[in-house]
């Protein structure tokens, strides 16, 4: 089976390889933020969840840039292109989805939801997106 | 189909937030969005497990017989013109009425999949939206629905509620939570907002520099009712949305996702105890510490002076007095429906939505459009939804009061009921909840035309029902709650007595098994009569004298047993 | 949820407006209960069931159990009666002599 990945600008690339599963973490196994620490001097880091509707990775993401990880973020679920995004204000660099998820969800929709400023509110109520201070 | 639409001169500044180019330019693209996401459903390119979520996001739910549109009234604040905007929305793609919920918004019962798209349009025309009224996400923030209009106010709470519906809008870490997350946040020295009832509960009180927080977690209602404690006290303004963002992030990663019954924070902060909660907290917020820059406080300010407090004109108030010196029927209506106002010349005005035999806060077209009309008149363009489903215009002077009155007699909206015993809340229920185990409206009706003729003997009385465990008819915090199940596929309501509301909220007493409809009624037939015989004297409401002698005897009365006492 | 025992009738609501729509003789959704094809026997219906899912179109198809006495069919559970007859469907025993929701 394998797998694409959807960068920033939704652009997708085929996904030869299975991710290596030092990399992976399941956000339903992390105990804590404090726990993300641990994580914070990797090269790479791909947070899997089971499914788009499981917002755990956001905050994850999020909290592990804001504690130093300067690495590549992953995150593997099949993420809906409306949630691309909020990954990427929360520090994600791309998201891995299914081939099959892909063929439904294709390209030009993932491309159509990076355009644009969005999280219009959070930067106009001051507070700083991970993007600029991570 | 629309109405010409007329509009009286507002007099005066309204004093609700005002929309800026950026607020509006937020709801076009958000309607683009949500329409885009209605035509990959109908395309097939979304599937409905998909879809769902990103509907709910846009208030639209799938209920019994046809979609439903909830629609935002943040705060429970609307202007007259919205108020009309409302009307022409339900008679263009509803069935000409609207429902004001518990949650001090409006909901269509009616709508069109295909027609969404279109009424967000003109709800963004109106400066409204229906964004993050459903989904697993932070809902529309409530308060006290005599904000700004309060004699015993510390300050008005609105606009740390807009702050704060600001912040929470689109939050890209907060749209998929392990469940709805509910704030409410009261400003008086009473409070009238429930604000222990909620996920989040926020108390006004003064502090070192001008007035800081009380923060309560992890109060609700459902199916494991738990009245919120205060975790965190005297948090200063500034630091109010780092708290919050905390506290929605912590539970973002530790609330349950295997068990809907059990993934709110109530149920976290069970599990992971308290200290645990104020040590991750705390680790949080270090981490945070530049979450927020220095343009949050001015955000607020800006905020802060849409809704500036104002002197309003003084008028003479003779007319009033005479009227009340002549007409029993408006002295009646002033002492139940007409509360006092931070200025002596003027009133808060409740409309009640309640006419014995109707739906609890139903509201035809012509009827918000009359109340629009009477805002404009005489009440700075300014009306509020009340949590309990009335409908008030806050700042009245006194001198227009026999005017209103006149008008309301008209519309068929004088019903001298607040605080009665018909002047009661209940969710849609089975007649239109997907969720729903029972029908909670007609048993609404029902005790509401029951007990007419004796409501003023019995005083006051609040009846609320749910029609299922999750309890948006808030049956748990009623003098009198009333739960409807489904026991064997037969309606069947069980009553609870001696909940509260306010400071001092309280859980109701289970009483034990429940009724079918027509015992039900019975059953309520022989509790007041006891109230009516236990009463120290007339002005022992039924509360104080549930709470005075105990459930005990009530609970033998409910069920015509001989009280052993 | 209680084992579904036939009679049944297929139940769904359309995509487009949410309607409450019946499954009929005919191989057409319906929106009158009258008009709804009572299966006898659950496998009977969920062949049916396999043939008229049509994700495009309706949302939720179901097996709505149904009492059929003196050839006059109505749904078992008060919860599908309310869903056939719209709010203020009258399902109490008796008169309540109450006003109807208004709709």
């Amino acid at each position: 089976m394998t797998s694409v990945s959807v960068d920033q600008s939704g652009a997708f690339t085929p996904v030869a390889a299975p991710l290596a599963s030092d990399d992976v973490v399941d956000v339903a196994d992390i105990e804590g933020f404090a726990a993300l620490d641990a994580l914070v001097s990797r090269d790479r880091v791909v947070l899997r969840a089971a499914s788009c509707s499981d917002g755990r990775v956001f905050g994850v993401a999020r909290q592990l840039r804001r504690r130093g990880f300067r690495g590549v973020l992953l995150v593997e679920a099949n993420l809906l292109p409306d949630q691309l995004p909020m990954a990427t204000s929360c520090g994600v660099d791309a998201i891995v989805i299914t081939e099959t998820h892909a063929l439904r969800c294709a390209e030009p929709q993932w491309r159509l939801k990076a355009q644009g400023e969005r999280f219009g509110y959070q930067r106009a109520t001051g507070r700083n997106l991970s993007s600029e201070v991570g | 189909m629309v109405q010409a639409l007329q509009y009286f001169p507002v007099k005066e500044g309204l004093f609700v937030y005002r929309y800026n180019d950026f607020d509006r330019t937020f709801l076009r693209e958000r309607v683009l969005q949500y329409r885009d996401q209605v035509e990959r459903r109908l395309s097939g390119a979304l599937t409905e497990e998909e879809f769902k979520p990103l509907r709910l996001m846009n208030g639209v739910y799938l209920q019994l017989h046809a979609y439903m549109l909830r629609i935002a009234v943040p705060y429970g604040t609307l202007s007259a013109q919205q108020m009309r905007g409302l009307a022409d929305i339900a008679e263009r793609w509803d069935r000409g009425y609207g429902h004001f919920t518990t949650r001090q918004n409006i909901q269509f019962n009616w709508p069109k999949l295909v027609d969404t798209p279109d009424i967000l349009e003109a709800l963004a025309d109106l400066d409204m939206h229906a964004i993050q009224t459903s989904g697993n996400t932070i809902r529309n923030v409530t308060t006290d629905h005599l904000a700004g209009a309060a004699l015993d106010e510390i300050a008005d709470p609105r606009p740390y509620a807009e702050w704060i519906r600001q912040w929470s809008t689109d939050h890209p870490e907060f749209q998929f939570l392990p469940r709805k997350f509910k704030i409410a946040i009261s400003g008086g020295v009473s409070d009238r907002a429930v604000i222990r009832a909620h996920d989040i509960g926020l108390r006004l009180v003064p502090g070192m520099e001008g007035v800081a927080f009380d923060i309560y977690v992890g109060g609700g209602l459902g199916r494991t009712p738990v009245v919120g404690n205060r975790v965190f006290e005297q948090v200063a303004v500034g630091d109010l949305l780092p708290h919050l963002e905390a506290i929605v992030s912590v539970y973002n990663l530790h609330g349950r996702r295997d068990n809907k019954y059990k993934s709110r924070i109530k149920i976290m902060l069970r599990e992971v105890g308290l200290d645990s909660f104020k040590e991750e907290i705390i680790d949080y917020m270090k981490h945070n510490k530049d979450a927020f820059d220095k343009t949050v406080l001015k955000v607020l300010n800006e905020i802060k002076d849409s809704f500036k407090v104002q002197v309003l004109a003084p008028k003479d108030g003779a007319p009033y007095w005479e009227r009340i010196d002549a007409d029993p029927a408006f002295r009646e209506w002033v002492s139940r429906n007409v509360t006092p106002h931070r200025q002596e010349e003027y009133a808060s005005v409740t409309i009640s939505l309640k006419a014995h035999g109707q739906a609890p806060g139903d509201a035809t077209a012509s009827q918000m459009r009359a109340m629009a009309d009477m805002a404009d008149q005489f009440g700075f363009s300014e009306l509020r939804v009340s949590h309990q489903q009335n409908i008030v215009i806050p700042h009245v002077a006194l001198a227009d009061l026999p005017a209103v009155f006149e008008q309301l007699l008209q519309q068929g909206l004088a019903t001298t009921n607040i605080g009665l015993i018909s002047d009661l809340i209940a969710c849609p229920g089975m007649d239109y909840c997907a969720l729903a185990t029972a029908r909670s409206i007609p048993i609404g009706q029902a005790i509401a035309m029951r007990y007419q003729s004796m409501e003023q003997l019995l005083g006051p009385l609040n009846i609320k029902i749910s029609g299922c465990i999750n309890a948006c008819g808030h049956h748990h915090v009623g003098d009198i709650g009333i739960l409807g199940l489904d026991k064997a596929g037969v309606e069947n309501y069980q009553v609870t007595l001696g909940g509260r509301s306010g400071l001092d909220t309280a859980l109701g007493e289970k009483m034990g098994p429940g009724f079918s409809e027509g015992e039900l009624m019975n059953a309520l037939d022989r509790l007041f009569d006891r109230y009516l015989m236990l009463r120290a004297s007339s002005s022992e409401t039924f509360a104080e004298a549930v709470q005075r002698l105990g459930t005990e005897s009530f609970k033998a009365a409910l069920y015509g047993v001989e009280d052993a006492a | 949820m209680a084992k579904v025992q036939a009679p049944v009738v297929i139940s769904a609501n359309c995509l487009l407006t949410g309607a409450v729509l019946y499954w009929g003789p005919d191989g057409q959704w319906c929106t009158d209960f009258a008009g709804a094809q009572v299966y006898g026997d659950l496998d009977a219906a969920a062949v049916a069931v396999a043939a008229v899912t049509d994700p495009a179109a309706v949302i939720g198809v179901d097996l709505v159990p149904v009492r059929v006495s003196n050839e006059v069919v109505e749904p078992r559970h008060y919860r599908e009666v309310i869903r056939a007859d719209g709010p203020g469907a009258s399902v109490f025993p008796g008169e309540r002599g109450i006003v109807r929701v208004s709709v």
